[in-house]
């Protein structure tokens, strides 16, 4: 058995009784929805008309959604339906990141994720989702694709249909008849931030929170969202503001006139901290590993201890920003004790868990002499620090939603910042710690070469063919949009640059090299900011 | 791919009380109503009294809900489809609205505003209890007071003005009517001219049209099964009856009909055509004539209707007495009259292309009598002699013969139920000038909008005024003066504003009188959705739930939210504290018909109607229930399911009683009124 959606284009007239209907049902609070139609006008008048889309979850037979669920809150039903689990939920809001529609949200009442499942309370008693249900004009189709004689497998026999974003590979369950490519793919018209609800950010969904604490504390709230987001924008502008010209020729002009309301950035600078913290906690360790191995430099024992040290309160930072970023922190723990060990989120959970723990064993190892067991546990200490380092590269590939995080390169983007920030923050402990013969220059070097290393593979991320558009306009937001300037300016010039300058010609002198470590950490941040934000604010839909 | 079996780990975890134990023994779960696989749109009704699903915000926690389901209609707007309201048994709130399978107009499926209706239900700002004004009108202070004393006040002051023959000061003032007869036989009894509506600005312009046409004021089209559907405004997405003909539209589009639209607007509805004419508002009569043109040209006009049914011959004489009298004569003689009215000059008045214009006449003459058209609001309402909008559309039916045809176009009185009521006062004695002033001898529907320019001019004056869901100050252009008017005592002595919601006129009432929802009271429907006739039962669900369940209650507002009433029970108590000892002639017609001399109470008004309705007791028998049960059980009645060709039926000897036919024109009139 095989649940499965049309959507019939032909006779959608737009209404919304698929909308509220799921609100009565689900109870969904406001400002999110499981299902929305979304409407886009195309052609110029009086050869124009408006088209209309029902947008909810695909039901993928290969659900990114389920896949990077750390908790299996998210998980197929025997009859293909995609259910949840608001029990297991903690808020981690990688399933939003990974789902190529758009298809979740973060309920504001209990701070986990939702999304349309197919009514599956009611489809357990024989009855149709409430959607199906509502439709005037009959419009959404439910039913058993495997049973050749529903009226969902004679139409899919019969009728052209298309889904949305083939190319990610989800094999959604919802098919479009007469689905036109100006609604279907989001880059095909601008979303348009025009009216007061048309985004998250200002209170509702995930940011909810946010607008309560306004509302209690007496803030005006109105004026103060307004004013975050700068949204004075007159008729004239307005009118001025069109979508893309080559997109404009490309689609005769569609533009997108209602969409749910956009979700703004999920993952924000907790992940950005994070990402620095778990580098310059596995960095130390690769450092000292290298070190030790090739014989490259020698340490002190001092070195050896600060090293300890920082890598295990890095880890904890790490930790500590990664439970920050969960909107159901209290849950934090469901990662390791509920896992779904296909998800990176687990598997990096438990790598840096298995780090901290090795780092400590290390430890202990050097306090009680254990000199028979070095190799062993510093060989595994260092497999997991490079687990620890390069996971995320892993966790956002899983993010399928999000093209621009699916290059190859950016495991080895996390390695080389994880090594140039071990180095940099060694650097920094090099001002009051002996160091031992040889330990600058290698800092130095790996510095040096980390930040050739770095630039080269910045410079193959952005310059690399993307694949589709949405990466090739994240990388015009990185390259000439909304984020060049600090891309330029700040994870370049000041990041990467200033650094390298400072190195190469005064590299020796070690309160140089140390500010040139504090200059390459605050980079590398910037850089996190970047790689982690932009490709978020593409729209899905 | 991810399993739902917990871990090893987790079994542990949750073992040792590590995290919450989500694994707990779940109780039996529910029956499906069907075969794994197969969906069904609704519980069978045997099993509404006593509903068990599982909670959808507990998913996937099998957490058991168990409901009472009530069937009603919406009144979000006037098309009454069926709602089916979820009672929870526990809490005794509604949980949700769905639709009413056996509605024969929505067929279980609403509109957005349908399932919203608990959005009003449970709006933390709604007015649960009747308020009296404290202080100055519209300063915003109200106190609370009991439907007793609100009773007395106005019946008090009423009585006195009918006493004094001040029947004239006494007025009740509609804007969503939402039930079928119910006031003119309540005003008829006060011995009133009061009825005001909103009307003047809203349909009168298009029910002009057709009146004059055909002596009904609103056409019922047959979408479903129509070849061509014009319509001159958005009835996808708006107009009445949106959802029931927004589904028979698609039906028709479905099975090959084109779709052509008038509206300036890309409206959803213009999205949808086949051919979109945006005209320039107000020139839509010159797209029309022009199409009228066209059939005429080439040939597409009915002759067989024509000749039958068209006054063809007085017109010739009366207009062209020196022509011969003879069909082709008629038709050339139209030829010349609409000469100027070329798809040409349309596209100048209006914008529409000649083009189009002519591919829209061709379709319409291929359709013939399966041409369906409507036209409501918009163009007919907001522009200056609007009504030949409707006319000039209605004139396209009559062309193609499409009157009354499968797929055509029906008058409205078709495919509406008249019930039958217990009783029906005589006519009023009165005329009432604030509506229907002289100077307006030919104003169809009462010049509403003037009352309060009237009462500023000391033409008369309001002593007892009720607004029903109805906002004058929000809905007339000229507001203010309807809040000036609204202050001043001396131009309204009491206003109560009978609403379910807060509003802008309630604001500036004397009493602010909280009326049912959808859920909260009684209504009877009945519309021309389609070529059939059928009746719908508005009602009050915890009513019906309490009636159910044998609690104990006298008026519906004992059993709703607060103290929110509805008007049916409303005007019988108010009637008969008018009237206490039935000595002014009125507490007569609120007497039971069952119980003689005793208060009619809501369920026996009702009772009366279904036990007189064509077909209802013989349904309801063959259940084994009394018809009000049957109506109360499903919420709706098909009278007729299919209703065509009225005017090719032949008169009964009954039916000609007391008529008299015009030895000319043909036309058979009874009791002075005309019926072609």
């Amino acid at each position: 058995m095989r649940y499965g959606f049309i959507i019939d284009n032909r006779k959608c007239i737009g209404c919304h009784a698929c909308t509220t209907a799921c609100k009565a049902e689900h109870e969904v609070p406001v400002g999110v929805n499981r299902t929305w139609v979304k409407q886009v006008e195309k052609g110029e008048f009086p050869n124009t008309r408006r088209l209309f889309s029902v947008m909810r979850c695909n039901h993928c037979t290969d659900a990114p959604c389920v896949e990077i669920c750390p908790v299996t809150a998210l998980y197929f039903r025997d009859d293909g339906i995609v259910d949840f689990d608001k029990d297991r939920c903690i808020g981690c809001k990688s399933c939003m990141q990974a789902c190529p529609y758009d298809a979740l949200y973060i309920d504001p009442q209990t701070h986990t994720a939702a999304k349309c499942n197919y009514c599956a309370h009611r489809v357990d008693l024989g009855l149709e989702p409430a959607c199906v249900n509502v439709c005037p004009e009959h419009a959404i189709i439910s039913g058993d694709m495997e049973n050749p004689e529903s009226e969902i497998s004679i139409l899919l026999s019969q009728q052209v249909v298309s889904v949305r974003k083939a190319a990610k590979g989800t094999q959604p369950n919802l098919f479009y008849i007469d689905g036109d490519e100006s609604s279907l793919n989001p880059v095909a018209t601008e979303r348009h931030d025009n009216y007061f609800w048309s985004a998250q950010t200002r209170g509702v969904g995930h940011y909810a929170k946010n607008t309560e604490k306004m509302a209690y504390s007496g803030d005006n709230m109105i004026q103060a969202l307004l004013e975050a987001k700068g949204h004075t924008i007159g008729a004239t502008e307005l009118a001025s503001s069109g979508p893309v010209k080559s997109i404009d020729l490309l689609m005769g002009g569609a533009r997108r006139v209602y969409d749910s309301p956009d979700k703004g950035i999920l993952w924000g600078w907790e992940v950005s901290a994070y990402v620095l913290t778990k580098a310059v906690s596995a960095g130390v360790f690769l450092l000292l590993f290298l070190a030790w191995i090739f014989g490259w430099a020698e340490y002190t024992p001092e070195t050896f201890w600060w090293i300890i040290g920082t890598g295990l309160v890095f880890l904890g930072a790490t930790g500590l920003f990664l439970v920050k970023d969960l909107d159901r922190p209290d849950r934090f723990l469901n990662v390791l004790l509920r896992p779904q060990w296909n998800s990176w989120l687990v598997r990096g959970g438990y790598s840096f868990t298995i780090y901290g723990g090795m780092l400590t064993l290390v430890a202990l190892a050097a306090f009680f002499q254990w000199k028979a067991l070095q190799p062993v546990l510093w060989w595994i200490t260092m497999a997991f620090a490079l687990l620890t380092a390069v996971y995320t590269a892993f966790l956002f590939a899983q993010a399928k939603g999000r093209d621009f995080w699916q290059s190859p390169a950016l495991a080895l983007h996390m390695l080389v910042h994880s090594l140039v920030a071990g180095a940099a923050a060694l650097s920094i402990i090099a001002l009051w710690t002996e160091s031992g013969p040889g330990w600058l220059p290698f800092l130095k070097t790996v510095m040096l070469a980390g930040i050739v290393g770095n630039l080269a593979t910045v410079l193959v991320e952005l310059t690399i063919t993307h694949p589709t558009q949405e990466a090739k306009k994240t990388v015009e937001m990185i390259t000439r949009g909304r984020y060049s300037n600090l891309f330029r300016w700040g994870a370049i010039a000041f990041g990467n640059f200033l650094p390298l300058a400072m190195l190469a010609l005064a590299g020796d002198n070690p309160l140089i090299a140390a500010m040139a470590g504090l200059i390459l950490l605050i980079g590398i941040y910037i850089m996190e900011k970047i790689w982690v934000e932009a490709p978020q604010r593409i729209s899905l839909v | 791919m991810a399993s739902r079996k917990p871990s090893i780990i987790e079994r542990i975890a949750e073992s040792i009380g590590l995290i919450p134990n989500l694994h707990k023994e779940e109780p039996a779960a529910l029956d499906s109503l069907t075969e794994p696989g197969q969906l069904t749109n609704f519980p069978p009704p045997e099993k509404w009294d006593d509903w068990t699903e599982y909670e959808a915000k507990g998913w996937p926690r099998k957490v058991k809900k168990n409901y009472m389901i009530v069937p009603t209609t919406c009144f979000n707007c006037e098309s009454a489809c069926g709602l089916t309201a979820f009672i929870d048994k526990d809490s005794w709130q509604v949980r949700k609205f769905e639709g009413n399978p056996y509605h024969p107009a929505s067929r279980g499926r609403n509109c957005a505003k349908g399932p919203a209706t608990i959005n009003q239900i449970t709006d933390p700002d709604r007015i649960l209890y009747p308020l009296k004004r404290e202080g100055k009108r519209g300063e915003g202070k109200w106190t609370r007071v009991t439907w007793d004393q609100v009773l007395d006040d106005i019946a008090g002051r009423m009585r006195k003005a009918i006493l004094e023959g001040r029947n004239n000061e006494i007025a009740y003032h509609v804007g969503r009517p939402g039930h079928e007869g119910y006031m003119d036989r309540v005003l008829q009894s006060w011995n009133i001219d009061g009825h005001n509506s909103h009307t003047n600005v809203c349909s009168s312009g298009a029910r002009f049209g057709y009146a004059i046409w055909y002596g009904h004021d609103r056409p019922s089209p047959d979408h479903a099964n129509a070849k061509f559907i014009l319509l001159i405004s958005a009835h996808l997405e708006s107009g009445h009856y949106f959802n029931p003909h927004a589904q028979r539209i698609m039906e028709g589009k479905m099975n090959g009909a084109k779709l052509a639209v008038v509206d300036p607007r890309l409206s959803n509805t213009a999205s949808h055509a086949d051919y979109w004419m945006p005209s320039y508002p107000g020139t839509e009569a010159a797209v029309l004539l022009a199409i009228a043109k066209i059939l005429l040209d080439e040939g597409w006009y009915n002759r067989e209707y024509i000749e039958t049914w068209v006054n063809w011959d007085e017109y010739l004489k009366k207009e062209y007495p020196d022509r011969p009298c003879t069909f082709e004569q008629f038709i050339e003689t139209l030829r010349e009259v609409y000469a100027e009215y070329t798809p040409e000059y349309a596209e100048k008045e209006s914008g529409v292309t000649a083009a189009m214009t002519r591919d829209v006449a061709r379709g319409i003459g291929e359709a013939g009598t399966r041409f369906a058209s409507h036209n409501w609001r918009s163009a007919s309402s907001g522009n200056l002699g609007g009504w030949a909008v409707a006319r000039c559309l209605h004139f396209l039916h009559v062309l193609t013969g499409s009157v009354g045809t499968v797929g055509g176009t029906s008058p409205n009185t078709w495919n509406k139920y008249h019930p039958k009521f217990f009783d029906t006062p005589p006519a009023q004695t009165f005329w009432n000038e604030l509506h229907f002033p002289k100077e307006y001898p030919l104003s169809f529907f009462e010049p509403s909008f003037l009352l309060p320019h009237f009462l500023k001019e000391r033409r008369g004056f309001m002593d007892v005024y009720f607004s029903r869901v109805f906002n004058p100050v929000w809905t007339y252009p000229d507001g203010f003066t309807w809040i000036e008017a609204f202050s001043d005592e001396s131009m309204f002595g009491l206003h109560a504003a009978l609403t379910p919601t807060w509003s802008e006129t309630a604001f500036f009432a004397d009493y602010v009188l909280p009326m049912g929802l959808a859920s909260e009271r009684h209504d009877l429907n009945t519309y021309e959705t389609h070529a059939g006739v059928w009746i719908a039962f508005r009602q009050p669900v915890f009513r019906e739930a309490a009636r159910r369940t044998g609690k104990p209650f006298t008026y519906t507002y004992e059993v709703n939210p607060g103290e929110v009433w509805e008007e049916d029970e409303f005007w019988i108590e108010l009637s008969w504290r008018i009237d206490p000892d039935g000595s002014m002639g009125i507490r007569k017609h609120f007497e039971s018909p069952y119980r003689p001399g005793e208060k009619i109470t809501v369920d026996e008004y009702y009772q009366y109607i279904f036990e007189n309705t064509k077909g209802l007791p013989a349904a309801a028998a063959a259940e084994g229930m009394t018809p009000l049960d049957f109506m109360r059980k499903y919420g709706a009645f098909v009278v007729e399911p299919s209703v065509y060709d009225l005017h090719l039926k032949e008169l009964s000897a009954s039916q000609m009683e007391d008529t008299s036919v015009d030895p000319i024109s043909g036309v058979i009139t009874k009791k002075g009124r005309g019926s072609a």
